[in-house]
């Protein structure tokens, strides 16, 4: 239901949600690496994902985002849309 | 199926006359002549339809215009509370009394006049107003003269004041009361009276009739100084204070002169020949000096040998009198903020704290060593709930009862409570250094004795508002009804009688 | 009519009314104000001293109202729109950005949520 949860007014004292996500050794990656697959939406970014590329799961297929600077503090899941728009298809059968 | 009876009986029965019918509730009502219109006429419609049409279907979908609704002017600024504030004191309907004594130095220590009405004299009547010592809704507007009833309290008050002022052994005391009791028993209006005596005496008058106005945050404040920056100054207040006590005491104002330089003011324009009534109008005219100024007319009117140089001219200042009007506003936080936005106390408005510190006794000579009486009443209609206060005097009344203030009896404030401990300092009951210089006192006023009350009523029915005859039985029911001769309640019983009778 | 921060006001006005009347300037701030400079909060503005308008004046001119404050306001929404964040798309969008129910009642969110948001 909610895209993230930052807005909810995380409790100070917990701090920022530290998920262990398999980061590269080597920073910044070599080309053709892929991107970290992940489930983890909640994850915060935190200011050493800058620069790589994530692969967040929207609830069907996993989603490319690269990760800048602006997005650090915010989640991983706010980047990814979890709904699609509504458009009208004519159906054929009636 | 077929009926157990013959209908045909009873259609044969001949109708009964319509007078004999009880009358029916469908049955139409209607005057014996000319009733053809009213019984041809078509079924009248059913009165009440059904709004909004079918089910669930939104009835407000047309809404009426509201007609722009004609609006006259406003009243100017200041009008309607001109207009609330508004005091009569005459009826030209009400009957003169004849024989109606006055306030005057033979009638206020007069033991003989009690129970009696006293008129206040007609001179006296502006000074009053100045010093708005009248209240709307006192019922001054139903006599033809404004005149108070003369009660115990107010003859002790007549011959402590007639004592200070005279020569005998009360020369030159100093007694602070503060005045309570229950609602409408004549707490303001005691205060009016010790206005009156006060100026029949040739006294000099100072009063905060509206202690509340200085606590709203109504009027401009300011820090004292800038060594003292968390007292705070209040000029329009300061400047209306000299306002009222000048125009109620110009004859004696002008006639007393300055008696020693004062540091806070203008060099050039305070001479030796300077009047205080001249003194005091600088600070009218300028607010940002108004207290200065009164401060320095403070000093002027408690000197009691003029300083060197000043020497010519000096005449003994009269003794005091001091009226505050609900002193319970004064114990609690003012509207007012300091620079951190939190409320200032009122105890740090310079001006109260002035007026609070006369309770003390003075630091090395009496609070007011020319003599004089401090009255300060609480208010029992419009007043905060200030729970220091309240211990405070029942202190004082325990003190007055002969309760040591170490025996356990005394009472003390709850610790739970959080009393103000500055409201509990506020009234010092430790000896004074002055000899002539009394404790705070409280003086409890309640309602008037049966003989009070009859000559309380016997002025309504002198000035035609009453029309009874009264007699004892009489005087002692309406006593009763009044709560025991609350003077509130008697002047309300008077007034409803003659909206009766009329 | 006293200046005050460049606008004329009439002297009959309230002075902590004259002051909400900035964008940025609420209830608090301006009885802030008016403590910080010893004004009672019934206090017109034809009763102000030319002091306490100058300092009120230069406590206003340091503060973020007005423009300044809207320009602030604006890049926020547009910082959000532009790294691509869910709160973004929805302010793009015209629909409720905190989570609301968009079934009915988004009456305040077509209003405001526009693409070129004025304020």
């Amino acid at each position: 239901m909610f895209a993230t949860r930052a807005l909810l007014g995380r409790s100070v004292w917990k701090g920022p949600n530290i998920v262990p996500l398999p980061l590269p050794r080597k920073l910044p990656p070599p080309p053709g690496t892929p991107p970290i697959k992940t489930q983890k939406r909640g994850a915060t970014i935190l200011p050493n994902f800058v620069g790589l590329k994530f692969s967040v799961h929207n609830g069907k297929v996993y989603q490319d985002v690269f990760i800048t600077d602006e997005m650090v503090g915010r989640k991983l899941g706010e980047f990814v849309p979890t709904r699609k728009r509504f458009t009208y298809k004519l159906s054929k059968n009636k | 199926m077929v009926s157990s009876f013959c209908w045909g009986c009873l259609t044969r029965l001949p109708p009964a006359p319509r007078a004999i019918l009880p009358p029916t509730l469908t049955a139409q009502r209607v005057a014996s002549f000319h009733s053809s219109a009213a019984l041809l006429a078509p079924p009248a419609k059913k009165q009440n339809k059904p709004v909004g049409g079918k089910f669930r279907q939104g009835n407000s979908a047309r809404m009426k215009k509201k007609k722009p609704v004609e609006r006259t002017r406003p009243p100017a600024v200041g009008e309607r509370k001109a207009l609330r504030k508004r005091i009569i004191l005459s009826n030209p309907n009400a009957l003169e009394i004849p024989g109606m004594k006055e306030v005057s130095e033979e009638t206020m220590v007069d033991a003989r006049l009690r129970g009696s009405i006293l008129g206040l004299p007609v001179p006296m009547l502006d000074q009053l107003r100045a010093v708005q010592a009248f209240k709307p809704k006192q019922g001054w507007s139903i006599f033809r003269r404004p005149g108070t009833v003369v009660r115990r309290e107010t003859l002790e008050l007549g011959r402590l004041i007639d004592g200070i002022s005279g020569e005998g052994e009360d020369k030159g005391k100093v007694v602070k009361k503060i005045v309570t009791g229950d609602r409408s028993t004549g707490k303001t209006v005691h205060l009016l009276q010790a206005m009156s005596m006060a100026f029949t005496k040739k006294w000099v008058v100072v009063t905060v009739p509206e202690p509340q106005d200085l606590v709203t945050a109504s009027t401009a404040y300011a820090p004292l100084s800038d060594e003292n920056p968390n007292v705070y100054v209040q000029p329009e207040a300061s400047a209306a204070l000299l306002s009222r006590t000048v125009a109620a005491n110009k004859q004696v104002l002008s006639g007393l002169t300055v008696s020693r330089e004062h540091a806070g003011l203008l060099k050039s324009a305070v001479k030796a020949g300077t009047t205080l009534e001249d003194l005091a109008k600088m600070g009218i005219q300028d607010p940002a000096a108004a207290w200065n100024t009164f401060q320095a007319l403070w000093t002027e009117l408690n000197a009691t040998s003029p300083a060197p140089g000043f020497e010519k001219n000096f005449k003994p200042r009269p003794p005091m009198l001091v009226t505050v009007d609900g002193i319970a506003h004064w114990m609690k936080e003012s509207k007012y903020n300091n620079v951190d936005v939190k409320p200032i106390h009122a105890h740090d408005l310079v001006f109260v704290q002035h007026f609070l510190s006369l309770l003390k006794p003075g630091p090395s000579q009496s609070s007011l060593p020319n003599g004089g009486v401090l009255l300060y009443a609480t208010s029992a209609s419009n007043s905060p709930t200030v729970y220091a206060l309240d211990v405070v005097l029942k202190q004082l009344a325990a003190r007055q009862a002969g309760v040591s203030p170490s025996s356990p009896e005394f009472p003390q404030p709850d610790p739970y409570l959080n009393a103000d401990k500055r409201v509990l300092a506020t009234i010092d009951t430790s000896k004074p250094v002055a000899p002539k210089e009394g404790i705070p006192e409280i003086q409890t006023l309640g309602g008037l004795s049966r003989e009070e009350a009859r000559g309380f009523m016997e002025y309504f029915a002198r000035s035609g508002l009453l029309r009874e005859n009264i007699t004892d039985a009489w005087v002692g029911e309406k006593w009763s009804l009044a709560g025991g001769g609350v003077v509130g309640e008697l002047e309300r019983l008077g007034r409803r009688l003659r909206v009766t009778a009329a | 009519m006293v200046f005050i921060l460049g606008v004329n006001f009439p002297e009959r006005n309230l002075v902590k009314k004259s002051l909400e009347s900035f964008f940025g300037v609420g209830n608090l701030s301006s009885t802030r104000l008016l403590a910080r400079f010893h004004i009672h909060p019934t206090c017109k503005v034809g009763e102000l001293a030319n002091k306490q308008v100058l300092d009120i004046t230069a406590a206003l001119s340091d503060m973020k109202i007005e423009n300044d404050l809207r320009r602030q306001y604006l890049d926020n929404i547009k910082r959000l729109k532009e790294t691509g964040t869910y709160r973004g798309r929805r302010h793009a969008l015209g629909l409720p950005v905190r989570g609301q129910r968009t079934r009915t009642q988004t009456k305040t969110a077509n209003k405001l949520n526009r693409m070129e948001r004025r304020v």
